[in-house]
């Protein structure tokens, strides 16, 4: 039968490479890391960036990652399924905070030390590590009230719905524009994604005309980099200033070329996640909060930065 | 001395009733379990095989409802939507304050509903089942991410007396898998011991046929697409006391998983053969494959290939055995 | 059997000289012989004619002759060459030309598009010459004796046209040779006629035909030769005055057949179905019947008379203007074929691949289907009580099958007809309504249906309302004949009326 033969010979073939590797892995730290989505290089880079770490530094680890798909249900199930592997302690970067709630307090529960990386979940985990995003937010605003003079019209362009990222981004965003005269005009959630970015501000530069908007704020570059795509096609960058988050090579560019105003470099959480994931495995003690320092980056201080974000 | 068109199939043993192939997926199934257990030491692991039989049971309940669409000769595109409809409306209402029994009523009628909206067009308009559910799946999308306002709606409080649907076990099995086994055992009746069974069989082997033999064809085809909206329902409750949130984008892609399971179960797209034994094989088969390649480590997009080519190796597979029996 | 020494057979004075001649053909798929030395040679000029019971070997024979099959053994002769290679294209081109009973046609191209498919006239810069075309196909078309707008769709034809369509296309491209098979399974006798005009005024030219068919009154009238196969073998080849119907069907079949249809003992009962001022536009026009138990009713007329047409009125399926059906002396109102059902009226439709079977089922889905609130309640089968019952039936009716799970697709025509009755007796109807009872089976299983149908109204009780296209059928099986002409019934003839009284209400006078 065709089905089974290929079948069998496709996992045959992988079986005597694995079955190696399985034997190797009995003795070794088993840490599991379920990343909600890789559809976004800031999340290529935190997977890719501690499993550089753990290559090589850390030969006593084996890393099993899994990837949510951007669906949140699918990172429940490679939770579930890294607990039945047998792992010590779980990194986990969750896609929405509540959905991955109770799966992670299972984990808790079941005696395996939980790590969260940037986004927070809504239970008590064993450390958790990440920029903090209120003041982020917060001097985003200040930055765009200054720049207008206390007075404009501003696009804020979101991140995931439900995410914690997104809330704080934008909690801290109206918080420091409280008593100036900047207001939103309108705000989307663009899932932190380029193309949704794009297709929004098209839309909203038609409905509002030139000289109608003078600021966006996208709650991380590459949405910022969609709003820059759409303004050039219609010829308006030059009226608006526009503010990302993150700290990618390419925003760094782009505020050297003098299109984007400012962005605000996001740790990655590598390193550091995985340093923090083995030092709780073995059982030391870690702050239960870790907070990684931000930076603000415009034209003043572009060149130094050119080439060292990701 | 007969001529070449004289050769006679049978439809199986009698045990493998809706497995056309006989007992074939039967043996791939096994053979998959026992290679799986020489390729990881967690495959037997017991959390390891609860968490496959929930896969099987997830994905399982809503390939029931399209193996009772397919075998009319139709399809269901809509049971993603449909499931994220629900699956907002279910946490909308419980952190509205109704109480569980009034949810899940409620849930289930809308469920329902929307599946006899897909059956209204398609008999009464006479559009392609293709076309229509096709419509409702965007528009489901788009009603799910209004009333959701775009955000995952957490129900709170709520989640605690939520739980046991989609978190709770029974006899050390969870209770969605004691929920498909319900779901499959009621459906492998259905089609084997009732008219109504029969006539579905009928209308997806030749429409024209089951009305001269006094069939009300119109009735059955809408009656399937409810059934689909049912069970799209049904699992949306469980996938929100799972998460507890209600996610509008809950259930993205589940009706192509659906149809993949129900054909390579043996479910024939053409109409009129196939059954619910083979889509519970069709489910575990690729629950299995998925755990195997997550348990080895194998990246999800090569694992999106490999299911992939299994799906088409299915279908290829059927295609070949209908040529034999054609010689 | 007898050989025949292939030079006694090439006669025909006005075109002397073989176009074809098959020697010793061979051929055999897995595990079956479908072939075995069969020869015959046909003339120019010559209509010849192929006959045997399905599953004989005529089709095999003459898909080798159209170069689809390779033959494994003897060979075949062109105007004297030898074909060592042949492909369809190869055969087409020296002049064979193949009409199936499916014809290849694109129904959404016009006639003249079909006539010329691949070969369109074009212009110097390649580009289509529309006029000439429609030119050419006219021409085509007159030669042959009839004329089709060569603008119209072939998809809005009659099947008769389209089967005139196929052979203008056969002889535009020059066919020497064509082959027809089955082409009078679709046709009225009115048809029929303009199709041996065609026939003749081609054979005229000089191009030879191999006519397949199984009405032997067609032989007859057209063939001046006829090959008779049985079993893959050719029994006998002879010029048709040698023939006579009896001895013709004897060599079909290998056993004497005393006669043709069943001793018939006619008792009719009381009235069982009435039928009173059915009309529907020009299809139907206030047509009435009765029907008393223990008759058969036979009803035929030119195809598009309406007498399909006034089956599905009566069973239900479709609607009509205005008229009132009565069963058993009361009124009835039959709205649905469920209804019909319900009330005791088995319908076996016309055609039964498309109409009457679920060709992926069992025979035992098939017979069960259409009443199976006799094997329990409708969420309680009680499966063997169901296969119980259809061995029965199979037992019954001599339906050859190894299994009643078998695949009912796989079944001969006539095997699947009897199961079709045996559906409408599992459904308990007492009046039977059937739409060409023998079409698409062989000489053989004929005979047992026509048995079959009358054991049912003598033995049974039954009344028996059949549409046929068989005047010998008609005439042979039928206690009252109603023939029907252009919607209405235009006479009631008694039994043993000839056919061309009945020919003669069939048409206008």
């Amino acid at each position: 039968m065709k089905k089974r033969d290929f079948l069998k010979s496709a996992l045959m073939a992988g079986a005597a490479v694995m079955l190696a590797t399985q034997v190797m892995a009995q003795d070794k730290i088993k840490i599991g890391f379920s990343q909600g989505t890789m559809n976004h290089p800031w999340r290529v880079a935190m997977v890719e960036g501690n499993k550089a770490y753990a290559a090589e530094n850390l030969p006593d680890v084996k890393l099993i990652v899994t990837d949510g798909q951007n669906e949140s249900s699918k990172q429940v199930t490679d939770v579930e399924s890294l607990m039945a592997q047998g792992i010590k302690v779980l990194m986990i970067s969750p896609l929405t905070a509540d959905a991955l709630t109770p799966v992670v307090a299972d984990a808790m529960a079941a005696g395996i030390k939980v790590v969260s990386l940037d986004r927070k979940v809504n239970t008590d985990v064993t450390v958790h590590v990440g920029a903090e995003n209120t003041p982020i937010g917060v001097a985003a605003g200040k930055f765009i009230a200054e720049k207008l003079n206390g007075t404009g019209k501003v696009i804020e362009l979101q991140g995931t719905g439900g995410a914690s990222v997104t809330t704080d981004r934008h909690d801290g965003f109206t918080a420091a524009l409280e008593g100036t005269n900047v207001e939103i005009v309108a705000a989307q959630n663009c899932d932190f994604l380029r193309e949704n970015a794009v297709k929004f501000m098209e839309d909203q530069l038609q409905r509002f005309g030139p000289g109608q908007i003078q600021a966006v704020y996208a709650h991380n570059d590459e949405m910022a980099l969609g709003a820059i795509q759409a303004l050039e096609a219609v010829g308006r960058l030059d009226e608006v200033i526009v503010v990302g988050i993150d700290g990618q090579n390419t925003a760094f560019d782009a505020i050297k070329e003098g299109k984007m105003a400012a962005t605000f470099v996001y740790p990655y959480v590598a390193p550091e996640g995985m340093e923090i994931a083995y030092k709780v495995a073995k059982g030391e003690a870690v702050d239960p909060i870790i907070i990684l320092p931000g930076k603000q980056v415009d034209a003043s201080n572009v060149d130094e930065m050119l080439g060292k974000g990701f | 001395m007969a001529a070449p068109d004289r050769m006679t199939e049978t439809a199986g043993r009698k045990f493998f009733i809706g497995l056309p192939r006989g007992a074939g997926l039967v043996w791939v199934l096994i053979g998959l379990c026992i290679l799986a257990t020489f390729l990881s030491p967690s495959f037997l692991n017991p959390v390891n095989v609860t968490n496959v039989l929930r896969q099987v049971a997830l994905f399982g309940i809503v390939s029931v409802g399209m193996t009772f669409v397919i075998l009319t000769k139709g399809i269901d595109l809509s049971v993603g939507s449909i499931l994220g409809v629900c699956s907002v409306t279910t946490a909308l209402l419980l952190v509205a304050g109704w109480t569980m029994p009034a949810v899940v009523a409620a849930v289930l009628v809308i469920g329902v509903l929307m599946g006899a909206v897909n059956g209204l067009g398609i008999t009464l308009g006479g559009i392609p089942p293709f076309i229509m559910t096709l419509g409702m799946m965007v528009m489901g999308r788009g009603l799910a991410l209004t009333l959701a306002n775009g955000q995952p709606v957490s129900i709170g409080g709520r989640a605690a007396e939520f739980m046991w649907l989609g978190r709770g076990a029974a006899l050390g099995l969870p209770v969605p898998v004691w929920i498909f086994a319900i779901v499959a055992g009621v459906a492998i009746y259905v089609l084997r011991y009732t008219t109504y069974g029969r006539q579905i069989y009928a209308v997806g082997s030749n429409a024209e046929a089951a009305h001269l033999s006094g069939i009300n064809v119109g009735l059955v085809t809408f009656s399937v697409y409810m059934i689909s909206g049912f069970l799209a329902s049904l699992t949306a409750l469980i996938f929100v006391s799972r998460l507890t949130v209600g996610e509008p984008t809950a259930g993205t892609g589940i009706e192509l998983e659906a149809i993949a399971i129900t054909v390579i179960g043996g479910t024939s797209l053409f109409g009129g053969e196939g059954g619910i034994l083979g889509t519970i094989i069709g489910a575990g088969i690729l629950a299995i494959l998925a755990n195997i390649m997550n348990l080895l480590g194998i990246s999800p997009f090569t694992q999106q290939i490999v299911k992939g080519a299994i799906i088409i190796g299915a279908a290829l597979y059927e295609m070949l055995g209908k040529r034999r029996s054609r010689h | 059997m007898s050989s025949i020494s292939i030079d006694e057979t090439t006669r025909d004075p006005a075109f002397p000289g073989v176009f074809l001649r098959m020697d010793s053909i061979e051929k055999s798929f897995p595990g079956v012989k479908a072939l075995q030395g069969v020869s015959f040679s046909v003339a120019r000029g010559e209509v010849h004619g192929l006959v045997g019971e399905n599953g004989a070997g005529k089709s095999t024979l003459m898909k080798v002759l159209a170069g689809a099959y390779h033959a494994n053994g003897g060979q075949m002769e062109l105007n004297g060459e030898i074909i060592t290679a042949p492909t369809p294209a190869a055969m087409i081109e020296r002049g064979v030309a193949v009409i199936y009973q499916e014809f290849a046609q694109a129904d959404h191209l016009s006639v003249a598009e079909n006539i010329f498919m691949n070969r369109l006239p074009r212009n110097q810069f390649g580009q289509i010459n529309w006029a000439v075309a429609a030119r050419d196909a006219e021409t085509a078309m007159s030669r042959l004796g009839f004329n089709i707008d060569p603008r119209r769709t072939v998809g809005s034809l009659s099947v008769a046209q389209r089967q005139m369509v196929e052979i203008a296309r056969a002889s535009s491209r020059n066919a020497q040779l064509i082959v027809l098979d089955e082409p009078s399974a679709v046709l009225g006798d009115n048809e029929l006629e303009k199709l041996f005009a065609t026939i003749r005024s081609l054979q005229a030219e000089g191009v030879a035909f191999i006519y397949i068919s199984h009405r032997l009154k067609e032989i007859f009238e057209l063939c001046q030769r006829a090959t008779v196969l049985r079993d893959g073998r050719m029994v006998s080849s002879r010029p048709i005055e040698e023939w006579t119907p009896d001895t013709l069907i004897q060599s079909m079949v290998g056993r004497p057949i005393a006669d043709y249809f069943p001793k018939r003992n006619a008792q009719p009962g009381e009235e069982v179905l009435g039928v009173s001022g059915f009309s529907r536009g020009k299809a139907l026009r206030n047509v009435s019947l009765t029907l008393r138990r223990g008759e058969i009713v036979g009803i035929c007329g030119l195809a598009g008379a309406g007498r399909s047409e006034l089956l599905r009125a009566i069973v239900g399926r479709d609607p009509v203007d205005a008229g009132e059906i009565s069963l058993h002396g009361r009124k009835q109102d039959i709205a649905s074929p469920r209804k019909a059902i319900q009330l005791g009226l088995g319908f076996a439709p016309e055609d039964r691949k498309t109409e009457g079977l679920f060709l992926s089922q069992s025979v035992k889905f098939n017979v069960t289907i259409s009443k199976l609130g006799r094997f329990g309640s409708p969420a309680k089968l009680n499966l063997g009580k169901e296969r119980g019952a259809v061995r029965d039936y199979v037992r019954q009716l001599r339906v050859k099958t190894p299994e009643v799970d078998a695949k009912i697709g796989t079944l001969s025509g006539g095997n699947q007809q009897k199961c079709v009755i045996a559906k409408q007796l599992n459904a308990q109807c007492d009046i039977l309504l059937i739409d060409e009872p023998t079409r698409g089976v062989d000489v053989g299983a004929r005979r047992e249906i026509y048995e079959l149908l009358v054991d049912l109204v003598e033995r049974e009780g039954l009344a028996v309302l059949m549409v046929s296209s068989e005047l010998p059928e008609i005439i042979g099986m039928c206690d009252r004949i109603l023939v029907m002409r252009e919607g209405e019934i235009s006479a009631e003839l008694p039994r043993g009326s000839s056919e061309e009284e009945i020919m003669k209400h069939a048409t206008f006078h």
